[in-house]
């Protein structure tokens, strides 16, 4: 191999590795302190794929992207266009900024939990 | 005034009945579906309005949940491009019967 091509492929690598990163974006850490603080357990389970009604997701596992989705969706309320209206998400959705959201989506799916993408 | 609560009393049991006579059943869902796995069915598939992200995973997800937000897409208290025309188009009946066939998928559900 030479020069040249090894060049490539190392700034393939470093690339792939920064894209990964900011995909992941949210802070596990983090998001384990920010669910906490607003007790997101106390209505999807202590291991968040039990809630305590079963009209209530199972959190554990899903994709982070998502979560953080759903979040904003709440915040949003259904008038403006992809929101959501829900009388107890909205409220606790409010007080979050972007970063919460995104860490509490990545701190959710790092818990092992029962969702499978099947046909 | 009794009678008229009766009357009252009676409707709302009728109501009740009704929506508890819809059981899902995940036999019925196969062909009630191909909405469905178009996206959820495809591992890392991603939507892009207003964020981007990958939809939801539903297998596994409990059925009355799955009812919920199927019911608050048609109703419009969810807004999705994709998701409020499609749940527009289901019946209670299809919503429970889809709801009953993804809350029972697991790891070792085979992917057809």
């Amino acid at each position: 191999m030479n020069g040249d091509a090894m060049k490539h492929i190392l700034l393939a690598l470093v690339c792939g590795a920064v894209s990964l990163s900011a995909t992941a974006g949210g802070d596990i850490n983090r998001g384990a302190a920010v669910a906490k603080k607003y007790n997101c357990a106390s209505c999807h389970g202590v291991d968040y794929k039990t809630p305590i009604d079963p009209t209530y997701p199972k959190l554990a596992g899903q994709h982070a992207d998502y979560l953080a989705h759903s979040l904003a969706a709440y915040k949003r309320g259904n008038k403006s266009i992809n929101g959501r209206n829900n009388p107890i998400m909205a409220g606790m959705a409010q007080p979050l900024s972007d970063q919460d959201m995104a860490d509490i989506g990545a701190y959710l799916q790092s818990l092992p939990g029962p969702l499978v993408v099947r046909k | 005034m009794k009678k008229l609560l009766a009357v009252l009393v009676l409707a709302g049991l009728g109501s009740a009945a009704g929506a508890a006579d819809i059981v899902g059943n995940p036999k019925a869902a196969p062909n009630k579906i191909e909405q469905c796995i178009g996206c959820h069915g495809i591992p890392e598939y991603k939507t892009a309005f207003p964020e981007v992200y990958q939809v939801p995973m539903i297998g596994g997800q409990s059925a009355r949940y799955i009812e919920a937000a199927l019911h608050a897409y048609k109703k419009g208290d969810r807004q999705h491009p994709q998701m409020t025309p499609t749940a527009k188009a289901l019946s209670d009946q299809d919503i429970a019967d889809i709801a009953a066939y993804y809350a029972q998928q697991t790891v070792a559900t085979p992917n057809k």
